[in-house]
């Protein structure tokens, strides 16, 4: 069978070998952090939430199957989800508001192996989020990056919850269809 | 929303609830519906992969200085204490012969426990014992122990005449590739092999990573979840 790049270093970890653990953070590290950055406004506990992520895989490794995608994305989505965890948490944090709503330019600091793995997918989702209506793209950011339930997303946004509902079910929907345009 | 909650208004909210964006008594109900609703299930797997493929819309950001180094220290502070969550399996006895087979196949690389199914089956610990290929340990008293290359690429360990240890403690397998006459030479290299307690003085650990010609075989006990390396004296080794 051949063995893909991610299922090789999901194997080296399984084996505890901590060399193929700082491989994984050399390839992902700027997509671990830059995710923790955009969800939760404080550097330290950005670089809190991307450690987590990664002592996460070294405690688990069992919990990524390389058969349902890549490495690159399960270690994207684990650090979301414990960054929307701590800013749901820590209610007293000022949450990101503004800076959520401005797409991050890709840093120049970046290794050429991480530019050249990660550029076509996300210029494509990048491209489709811009094909949003504006508030459609607001509701969607609000509550996926943001963690916001629809209720807060109508409340800060000063519309009516149903609103917010349409927003991202419209919002979704279009994305999905952008998306498939890509595919095919 | 009230009681007489209608499919509609279910399907209305399926993409907030894909989306993260539904208070928790509400994705309760949602959860319900759409176990039970084909179409509002279909909506949601597909509207799931959508969303998630927004991860890949976030810039890449360098880290700050020194974060591989923080992230290393954390993890190898962990090694000693934190054990790596093996999945158990849990056969028929009679279905044992078959669980060698089945346990390689899906273990995808992970070392398995498997001696509950096992260890009943004397027939199956005696004839991969005596196979030819492999490698033999011995230890104090009875115990004997062998890694065994399987013809579709996996291993397994077996052993038997082991003595129970204590439960801050576990047997760890050790797997040598190099030239390994002195197992702390650096031209030897030593795999983790998994970590295992004995049922019955009976332990048997399977694999699904591929074979590597191993020079050399140890089991050693170590501090409960097991070590990087090993910190003891083997109890077990091969020649």
């Amino acid at each position: 069978m051949d063995r893909s790049p991610d299922a090789a270093l999901a194997d080296r970890l399984m084996q505890r070998e901590e060399a193929a653990l700082r491989e994984v953070i050399e390839l992902h590290g700027g997509v671990v952090y830059g995710m923790a950055r955009r969800v939760v406004a404080d550097p330290n506990l950005a670089e809190e939430v991307a450690q987590d992520t990664f002592l996460a895989l070294w405690r688990r490794p069992g919990a990524f199957d390389p058969l349902r995608g890549t490495l690159r994305a399960f270690l994207a989505a684990v650090a979301r989800n414990k960054a929307v965890d701590l800013v749901r948490r820590e209610e007293s944090l000022r949450r990101r508001r503004e800076s959520l709503l401005v797409e991050v330019a890709a840093s120049k600091d970046l290794s050429e192996n991480e530019q050249v793995a990660a550029v076509d997918d996300r210029e494509e989702v990048r491209r489709a989020l811009g094909e949003l209506s504006d508030v459609q793209r607001e509701a969607v950011v609000l509550a996926y990056f943001g963690g916001r339930t629809y209720r807060e997303v109508a409340r800060e946004l000063d519309i009516p919850e149903g609103t917010a509902k349409t927003r991202l079910r419209d919002g979704l929907i279009r994305l999905r269809e952008v998306l498939a345009g890509y595919d095919g | 929303m009230s009681a007489m909650e209608t499919h509609g208004e279910f399907r209305e909210l399926v993409a907030s609830y894909v989306i993260g964006a539904v208070p928790e008594d509400e994705a309760a109900r949602i959860r319900t519906h759409i176990s039970t609703c084909a179409e509002c299930r279909a909506e949601a797997e597909s509207l799931a992969r959508v969303t998630s493929s927004l991860d890949l819309a976030v810039a890449p950001e360098a880290v700050p200085e020194g974060f591989a180094d923080r992230v290393m220290a954390r993890a190898s502070a962990d090694s000693v204490s934190r054990p790596v969550p093996r999945r158990r399996w849990t056969l028929a006895a009679a279905l044992a012969a078959a669980a060698l087979v089945a346990l390689a196949a899906v273990a995808g690389g992970a070392w398995l426990d498997a001696r509950s199914d096992l260890a009943r089956n004397e027939r199956i610990i005696a004839a991969l014992l005596d196979s030819r290929d492999g490698l033999n340990l011995a230890g104090a008293g009875d115990a004997v122990g062998k890694v065994v290359p399987r013809s579709e690429g996996g291993s397994v360990f077996v052993a038997r005449g082991l003595e129970p240890v204590s439960g801050d403690r576990t047997y760890q397998l050790w797997l040598m590739t190099g030239s390994c006459e002195e197992p702390t030479a650096p031209s030897c290299t030593i795999r983790n092999g998994g970590t295992f307690r004995p049922e019955d003085g009976i332990a048997v650990l399977t694999s699904a990573r591929p074979w590597r010609g191993y020079s050399r075989a140890a089991v050693t006990i170590e501090p409960r979840g097991g070590s990087a390396r090993p910190t003891t004296d083997p109890v077990m080794i091969s020649a």
